[in-house]
Formats: C-alpha cells, sequence, structure tokens
C-alpha cells in the first residue's frame, strides 16, 4: 500500500503531469535499451571507433548499416576525415583510364606492379610533413557508396610506406578507378 | 500542463529517439585504447545511460549542454590541435571516472602550464579557469555522462552538434562563447524532441489515473494498494482512445505515477536553488533514480561471468525493477507474472490464428502456474544465491587490497568456506571456470565484486518479497484463494475484451 497526496493546485497538477510524462518516457527509453525491438541507431561514438580500427570485421552491424544506410555512409565519411590528419578524402585527377597514381593534401600513393610477380602490385604511399604521424589505415570510397574499403598499411620507412597488393584485388581496383576517393588516416 | 512543455508532449512514437538510446548504449566499449579501468563490454554503463534517459525524457538539460561545451573547450587546451576534444571523449576507452582522470592527469603532464591557461586541475575534475572561477569544477565522476550525452547529441541532431562545436572551437575563449554553444545546441535538441518526445499518450494516461485516484481520496490524500491497480485495470482496460488494455501496463502506469509524484514534490522544495545553468559538483550524476540492481548484468562488465540464468533473470527483473514499491504492491507483481503472462500468449494467440487457443483454455492451463508457483521458482532462485555469493565475494576480496586478514577466525573459516563454493562452482560452470593465476587481476576482482553486489541486492529483494507474500498467506485469504479469485476475475475481463478465440 502508498499513501499518495493528490496535487492540491493547478500548478502541482501540471508539475505531477509532467514528472509522470518524465518516468514514464524514461522508463521506455530504459526499456528500450535492452529489448530486442527495434532498429539501434548506429551511434556516433560507435563509427568513431570503426573509422579507428580500420577493420570491417571487428564491427558486422556498422559494415551492413554502412552498405545499405546513406546517412551513416556520410556520417562515417565525415568523421573519418576529421579524426585523420590528411583532411578529407581526395578525389583523382580527371582521367577516363585506370590510374596509377593519387594524390590528396600532402600524401601520394604510387601504385607499382611488380616485375617478379606480375599478380601483385605495390602500393606505396609518401607525405610530404614528416612531422605528422604516418598513418595507419588507407580508405577508398566507391562511386557507388558502397562500404568503404580499408587496408592497413603497416609500418613506414624514412618517409614511405609500402604495401604488396594483389593486382585483381577489389581495393587495387578501386584505387585504380578515377571515380573513387582516397582517405589515408 | 506547464506552459512550454505543452508543445514537447505532442509526438506519438518514441521509435527514433528509442532507437538512437539503443544505439549510444550499444556501443561496444573499445579495446585499442584503455588507460586503466576494468574494461566491461560496453563503453557507457546501464546506469549512465539510465540517468541520461531521465534527464531527457525530463528536458532538463541545460546544465548537461554547458558543462558539455565547458568542457569541450578546456578540453582543446590540452589536447591535439587538430582533433582537440574528440581526443579526450574517445581517447579513454570504456568511459569511466578513473579512466577520465587518468587521460587528464597525463594529458596535463605533457603539455606545459604556460600553455593551459584555462584549465585548473581540481582534486576532483577540471575547473575552466578564464571564467574566474564563477563556474564549478567538472567532475570526473561527471564526465562519462557528458561523454554520453555528446554521443546522443551527434546521433539525434549531428549537423547542428558539429556546427556548435565548430564555432565553439574557433571563439575566444570565454563565457559568452561557451553560452553562445549551449544556446546554439539546447535549441537543436529542443526542436528534435518536439517531434520525438512520446509524451501524448502518457498525458492522457496521467488524467486517467488522477481522475480515478480523486474520486478514492479522502481529505486529499489516496492509499493505493493492489486492489486499486486491478479495479482501475478492470474499469479502463476496454477503453479507446488510452492503452490500458494490458494489466502490466497498468500496473507499470501506477508505478510511473507514484514516482512522479515523489519526484515532483522533490522539485517542489528545490524550487528557487536552480539558476539557468546549475551544475553538479559530486561525483554522482544528480539524485539517484531506482536503478534495477541487474542493470549492471547489461553492461557487459561480467563478460562471460554468468550470474543468474536466462530464466532467473526473466523471474526476478520486474521484482526488481520495481525495487521498493514491489514490497508494496505483492499481489500486482505476482498478477503481472500470472496473469499478465497469460494475457501475452492471449495477445499472441491472436496474431497466430493456426494456434489460436481458447481464452479459458489459457487461463485454466497451469504453464504460468499458481501464486504459490510463483513463489516456488522465487524461492528455487533464492537458494541458488548464498553459494553464488561466496564463491563471488571470495574472489573480489581475495584479490582486494583491503587490509584484511583473512588468516585470523572467524574470517579464516568464512575465506575457506567461500574458498570452496567458488572451486565447486568453477568446477561445475563454464562461465566460472578461472585459473588461479587470474584471480588477482584487477578485471577479474572488480567482475566477481559487481557480481556479489549484483546477488546480493537480489538476495534481499527476493527476501522482503517473499516474506510479504507469506504474510499475505496467512491472512483471511491464502494464496491460492486469492490467485483462485483472481482467475475468475481475469478470465471474465480477459473474455469481454478479447472474445472466446475459440
Amino acid at each position: 500500500m502508498t499513501k499518495v497526496r493528490l496535487p492540491d493546485s493547478p500548478e502541482a497538477l501540471a508539475a505531477a503531469e509532467a514528472a509522470f510524462v518524465q518516468v514514464s518516457v524514461a522508463n521506455e527509453l530504459i526499456e528500450a535499451m535492452t529489448d530486442d525491438q527495434g532498429v539501434p541507431a548506429i551511434a556516433y561514438g560507435r563509427l568513431y571507433e570503426y573509422a579507428k580500427a580500420g577493420d570491417p570485421a571487428r564491427d558486422p552491424q556498422v559494415t551492413k548499416a554502412l552498405g545499405e544506410d546513406r546517412s551513416v555512409w556520410e556520417q562515417f565519411r565525415a568523421i573519418a576525415a576529421r579524426i585523420g590528419n590528411f583532411g578529407e578524402a581526395a578525389a583523382a585527377a580527371a582521367a577516363s583510364t585506370q590510374i596509377s597514381h593519387r594524390d590528396g593534401m600532402g600524401w601520394r600513393i604510387h601504385l607499382k606492379p611488380s616485375k617478379a610477380k606480375p599478380d601483385q602490385t605495390y602500393l606505396v604511399f609518401e607525405w610530404s610533413d614528416l612531422a605528422l604521424p604516418p598513418p595507419r589505415i588507407l580508405y577508398v570510397y566507391g562511386a557507388n557508396k558502397s562500404v568503404p574499403l580499408s587496408c592497413e598499411l603497416g609500418e613506414a620507412h624514412e618517409g614511405k610506406i609500402q604495401k604488396v597488393l594483389e593486382e585483381d584485388s577489389e581495393l587495387v581496383r578501386a584505387l585504380r578507378d578515377p571515380a573513387s576517393e582516397v582517405l589515408p588516416l | 500542463m506547464a506552459e512550454g512543455l505543452e508543445l514537447l508532449f505532442q509526438a506519438e512514437a518514441v521509435e527514433d529517439l528509442a532507437n538512437a538510446f539503443r544505439g549510444v548504449a550499444s556501443i561496444p566499449s573499445p579495446t585499442m585504447v584503455d588507460v586503466g579501468e576494468s574494461s566491461g563490454g560496453l563503453r557507457y554503463s546501464a546506469m549512465t545511460m539510465n540517468k541520461l534517459a531521465f534527464r531527457i525524457a525530463g528536458l532538463n538539460y541545460g546544465d548537461l549542454v554547458y558543462d558539455l561545451c565547458r568542457l569541450v573547450k578546456m578540453a582543446d587546451a590540452f589536447c591535439s590541435a587538430r582533433h582537440g576534444y574528440l581526443d579526450l571523449l574517445y581517447g579513454v576507452g570504456v568511459a569511466a571516472p578513473g579512466n577520465f582522470k587518468g587521460f587528464i592527469d597525463s594529458a596535463l603532464a605533457r603539455v606545459p602550464e604556460v600553455a593551459i591557461p584555462t584549465v585548473e586541475r581540481d582534486p576532483n575534475g577540471i575547473r575552466m579557469d578564464a571564467l574566474g572561477g564563477k563556474r564549478p569544477v567538472i567532475a570526473f565522476g561527471r564526465m562519462p555522462f557528458l561523454a554520453a550525452f555528446h554521443d546522443l547529441l551527434m546521433t539525434v541532431i549531428p549537423a547542428e552538434t558539429q556546427a556548435a562545436f565548430d564555432d565553439l572551437r574557433q571563439a575566444k575563449v570565454g563565457d559568452e562563447a561557451i553560452k553562445s554553444a549551449s544556446n546554439q545546441l539546447g535549441r537543436g535538441l529542443h526542436g528534435y524532441l518536439a517531434k520525438n518526445m512520446p509524451g501524448k499518450s502518457h498525458v492522457k494516461k496521467f488524467h486517467a489515473i488522477s481522475k480515478a485516484l480523486k474520486a478514492l481520496a479522502v481529505d486529499g490524500e489516496v492509499d493505493i494498494g493492489d486492489a486499486v491497480i486491478l479495479d482501475f485495470w478492470r474499469s479502463h482496460a476496454g477503453e479507446t482512445g488510452v492503452d490500458f488494455l494490458r494489466y502490466r501496463t497498468v500496473l507499470s502506469a501506477f508505478l510511473n505515477y507514484v514516482r512522479g509524484r515523489t519526484e515532483a514534490d522533490e522539485r517542489a522544495e528545490q524550487d528557487g536553488s536552480d539558476d539557468e545553468f546549475q551544475t553538479q559538483e559530486s561525483d554522482v550524476e544528480g539524485r539517484p533514480e531506482w536503478v534495477s540492481p541487474l542493470a549492471p548484468l547489461d553492461d557487459g562488465v561480467l563478460g562471460d561471468l554468468k550470474v543468474l540464468t536466462a530464466n532467473e533473470r526473466k523471474l526476478v527483473d520486474r521484482l526488481m525493477t520495481f525495487g521498493p514499491w514491489a514490497v508494496r504492491w505483492p499481489l500486482s507483481i505476482a498478477r503481472a507474472e500470472v496473469f499478465g503472462q497469460k494475457q501475452e500468449r492471449i495477445s499472441q494467440s491472436r496474431k497466430q490464428p493456426d494456434k489460436r487457443q481458447p481464452v479459458p483454455t489459457i487461463i485454466a492451463d497451469g504453464e504460468e502456474g499458481t501464486y504459490h508457483d510463483l513463489g516456488s521458482r522465487f524461492v528455487q532462485v533464492l537458494e541458488g544465491l548464498p553459494s553464488k555469493i561466496k564463491a563471488a565475494a571470495y574472489v573480489a576480496l581475495a584479490g582486494s587490497n583491503l587490509d584484511m586478514n583473512l588468516d585470523a577466525e572467524p574470517m579464516r573459516t568464512m575465506a575457506e568456506e567461500a574458498r570452496a563454493e567458488f572451486n565447486k562452482l568453477r568446477g561445475n560452470r563454464a562461465s566460472w571456470r578461472i585459473d588461479d593465476d587470474a584471480l588477482s587481476d584487477p578485471d577479474t576482482v572488480e567482475k566477481f565484486r559487481v557480481a556479489a553486489a549484483v546477488l546480493q541486492s537480489t538476495q534481499e529483494q527476493l527476501d522482503v518479497y517473499l516474506a510479504e507474500m507469506e504474510r499475505i498467506d496467512r491472512g483471511d485469504q491464502n494464496l491460492d484463494q486469492w490467485y483462485h479469485r483472481d482467475g475468475l476475475i481475469f478470465r471474465e475481463e480477459f473474455l469481454n475484451l478479447d472474445g472466446d478465440l475459440g
């Protein structure tokens, strides 16, 4: 049994009503956090961690959302540009055929086919301001706005990062596509 | 309805806001950067998210917006020039007070003092010097809450939030810039909530309950007991325009009513003490609301450690969510568990014509059991708790730095018993299987400390509830009589509401 004093003025009634709504809405939100209804929004912090990790397998839900939801894709792009040291994603210079180098703000990528193994390509990343820490991840945004491709860049030596990629990999195809955009992070 | 709030309570749907909360609450804890405190499964604790839900639902976020802006501006002084406050908000790993403290201490130590004239360190947090000490310290304990608020803002109004923080970072240090950004964010959030705050249906519920209680009041007061709640459901379940169809909904609405009354009374007492941007100095964010002691089970803090089975959790969940109110309305809880569950089945049956069962069959079958059976199920959970509590406490105590002599009696015998319980559980349950080497690991110790607290609270709640049920059983009508009487009432109401379905 609980004894309750009822509101005794219009002001008290309004305050009681507002408090009831507050408690009710708060409980709805609290229940929502643990129930299995609805579709959780992809929160900013989750995209932030995803962008920093550069590993699609780490959070498959985000990967799925990036492929399906344009607004998530746009927000991811904005976050990645903000947390990196090399500005916005860079488009390629106008070209009608496949390209072998990409330039951005203070950085350049060369794609050099391996002479020894024709099915492989060297990705060479160079950046001009060596005071900046080397990027860890490379994101490639395809023209179709699908899930951004990513690769870990590995260690830098004397202002260069070199990585071997399969020539027919999705990543190399995307890097050679003049319609794609590239962001080192 | 108070002027100004009216517009905000017109929206019908909670979906977008609820999904945003789901999203923020489910951000996994980053493991890449962890500077100290034990990392659970999620970035924000259930306690942090629950309190944020109360603030947003109460449209009470003026001080949060202001403090978040202060923190953002201060972080600029000791975070990297390019990323600023994001280094702080996301550089701490799990959003825990100790992690914010660790991050800020090490960041301030790296930056020469002359470069940070805007930030003043305090044992409990940081303060913005440029405001002349007018504004209180932002405590480390408040920072996880502000970080979660930032995530929510960036999720529901990303463009407005980003613009406000970009402007703030470029502005000269001072209260004017902070207030301007606060106002910008406050307006943005207000606009969002005007479209997404699901108040309208709750307003109708409030007035229906108020009207019913007024009719029962003597000298402006009313005793709300099990009978009042049942009678209210019987007379309002069939109404259109307000959703009181489910018994469980009515019980929750009465809980919200009494909690709202307490909230409103306390708010009235505080009236006059608030200023526009009142801030909290304590490590605890605001006045504690009742939060289910089971909340840590949703944080991921326990990792793989299972302290309750899924069935046990489901069984005690409502009891724990109702907390102190469960013992005031013991029969209502039993009705919700037994007949509320039957009502759910009737509702499911309506949706699946091929599996449709007549209401009398659902009422009569023994699937949910009687009130006595419910009590027995609670007792079964209760009986399994002491050994788990001892085992969890053993790990928590043995690995803690407390100055406690476990070799002296009576602690020695107790510790031995507890160790034996732990070894038994370790042998029988996969999730309790932990190597001796891991027992002194701080994360493991913390995990078991939380587990012991959850189990202890569950035991206490079950104890008082079962005592109340026993009291009823010894009364004019025993529990079986209550169950049969209620069965007739619910059968009649379900038939009225749903037809026979046969």
